[in-house]
C-alpha cells in the first residue's frame, strides 16, 4: 500500500521507504517503523492507542513492546519525516491515550483514487510523475541559461582569425589570410620570391606571410608590400621581415 | 528548500561563467614578447633598412613598443633606440583597428634617428592619421604595423 503525506511524500509500506519526490531523498525505515507508520497512516483521523500498537506492531511480529521503544520509533519517525521537508507535526501525542495523525495533514492512498470518481486522472502516480515534469522542466530551463550565456559568450569574444589558411612546407606551417591564393604562395616560395629569399624548413618553423602588390598594366611603377613572421620551435625566437617597394619615377 | 537550492545553483554556474570569461578576456588583454625585425624600404630614391630587436607590451588600452637597432638612411646611419607608448581606443568597433589617442616617444641616449626618417617605420612622433594596426593572430602571436598591415610581429616567450 502505498500514501501520499503532503502531496510530496510518498510512503510505500512494501518498499519501506520514505521518498521526497522533488529532491529524490529517500529514507529507508526498519519493519517496525514501517509497520507503526502503516498502522497510524490507515487510521489517520483516528486516535491509536498504545496497547493497541502495542499489539499490531510489535506483539504480533514478535518484538517487544514498551512505552520506551514506541516513543524511540515515533522520535525516529518525526525526524524522518521532518528531514524529508515536512514542516507539520505528522504524529500527534495523545497524553495518556496513544497517537493519531494530524488533521493538517493532508495523506492520500491508492484506495482513496480509486474510489473516487470525481478526480480519476490524478493518482499518486500523476502526482509523482508530475513533479518529475517540474524538476525536468527546471533541468531544461537551467541547460538553457547555461547554453545562451556560453553561446552569447562566444559570440561576443570569438574572433574570426585573419590568418585562416595554413600550407605545410616540409617543416614549416605557413598561415596565410584569406585574402590570398594558396597558389600565389606557394609560387612565391618556388620562386624564392619571400622574405628572407631563403626560408629553412629544415626544422620546425610557423611563418605568417602576407604580401600585397599591385601588378601596374600601364607602367605606373612598382607597389609590393610583404610581411613574414619567423617563429622558429627549437630556439623559441621570432624574426619579423617587412619589404616595401613603391617607384613611380 | 529544493527550490532555494536551485537558485544558489544557477546563481553559482552563472558566476563561475562570468569568472571565467572575465579570466579569460584579462589574460588576452594583457601581452609581452619579444622579436627581432628587419626593415627594407624602397619609395622612389628614397631607402631605408633598419634592423634590431623589438619587445611590445600590450595590457588593455595601452601598448609599449621597444625598438633597439640600427637605421640606415640614403646611406646615412643611425642608431633608433626607444620606447613608444601609445594609448589605444577601439576604431569603429574594427577588430584589428585603434585609434591612437596618445602617443609618448621616450628617446634612449643614443638615439639619434631624425623623426622624419624615423616616422617611415612606425618609430616617429610625427603621426597624422594616428590609426594602428594590430592583430592578435593567437594567444601567443601578434602583428603590428600602421599601413593597416602588418610590419612587425613577435611571439610570447
Amino acid at each position: 500500500m502505498r500514501f501520499d503525506i503532503e502531496g510530496f511524500i510518498t510512503f510505500d509500506t512494501e518498499e519501506a521507504c520514505l521518498v521526497n519526490l522533488l529532491t529524490g531523498d529517500c529514507i529507508e525505515l526498519s519493519a517496525t517503523s514501517t509497520r507503526l507508520l502503516a498502522n497510524l497512516l490507515q487510521y489517520r483521523g483516528d486516535i491509536v492507542s498504545r496497547i493497541e500498537i502495542f499489539q499490531t506492531v510489535f506483539e504480533k511480529y514478535g518484538a517487544r513492546a514498551s512505552n520506551s521503544n514506541l516513543n524511540q520509533y515515533i522520535s525516529t519517525l518525526r525526524r524522518s519525516l521532518s528531514d524529508l521537508g515536512i514542516e507539520k507535526d505528522v504524529i500527534i501525542t495523545v497524553p495518556r491515550i496513544g497517537f493519531k495523525i494530524s488533521d493538517e495533514v493532508i495523506v492520500t492512498t491508492d484506495s482513496d483514487y480509486q474510489s473516487s470518481f470525481i478526480l480519476p486522472a490524478v493518482s499518486p502516480q500523476l502526482t509523482r510523475n508530475r513533479s518529475i515534469w517540474q524538476n525536468r522542466k527546471i533541468s531544461v530551463f537551467v541547460l538553457l541559461v547555461f547554453i545562451s550565456v556560453s553561446l552569447f559568450s562566444y559570440l561576443f569574444f570569438y574572433k574570426k582569425p585573419t590568418y585562416e589558411q595554413t600550407i605545410t612546407q616540409d617543416k614549416c606551417s605557413i598561415y596565410i589570410p584569406d585574402s590570398m591564393s594558396r597558389t600565389e604562395v606557394l609560387s612565391n616560395i618556388k620562386n624564392n620570391d619571400l622574405l628572407p629569399p631563403i626560408i629553412d624548413c629544415s626544422t620546425p618553423k610557423k611563418i605568417y606571410f602576407l604580401k600585397r602588390q599591385i601588378n601596374s598594366t600601364h607602367g605606373l611603377g612598382v607597389y609590393i608590400n610583404t610581411f613574414i613572421l619567423e617563429c622558429s620551435f627549437k630556439n623559441n625566437q621570432c624574426h619579423s621581415y617587412y619589404y616595401r617597394e613603391i617607384t613611380n619615377v | 528548500m529544493c527550490r532555494h537550492l536551485l537558485t544558489f545553483s544557477i546563481c553559482v554556474l552563472i558566476v563561475i561563467l562570468l569568472l571565467f570569461f572575465y579570466s579569460n578576456i584579462f589574460n588576452q588583454k594583457t601581452f609581452s614578447c619579444e622579436s627581432k625585425y628587419n626593415v627594407t624600404q624602397y619609395m622612389n630614391n628614397n631607402t631605408l633598412l633598419s634592423e634590431g630587436i623589438l619587445s611590445v607590451e600590450l595590457a588593455g588600452n595601452d601598448f609599449l613598443i621597444n625598438f633597439e637597432g640600427l637605421l640606415t638612411s640614403n646611406n646615412k646611419n643611425y642608431i633608433i633606440s626607444r620606447n613608444i607608448d601609445l594609448t589605444l581606443k577601439k576604431y569603429n568597433n574594427s577588430n584589428y583597428l585603434y585609434y591612437i589617442t596618445e602617443m609618448k616617444i621616450i628617446l634612449h641616449e643614443h638615439d639619434n634617428t631624425p623623426e622624419n626618417i624615423a616616422q617611415q617605420s612606425l618609430f616617429g612622433s610625427l603621426n597624422n592619421d594616428r590609426i594602428i594596426y594590430i592583430n592578435r593572430v593567437n594567444d601567443d602571436t601578434i602583428l603590428f604595423g600602421n599601413q593597416m598591415l602588418s610590419q612587425y610581429g613577435c611571439e610570447r616567450k
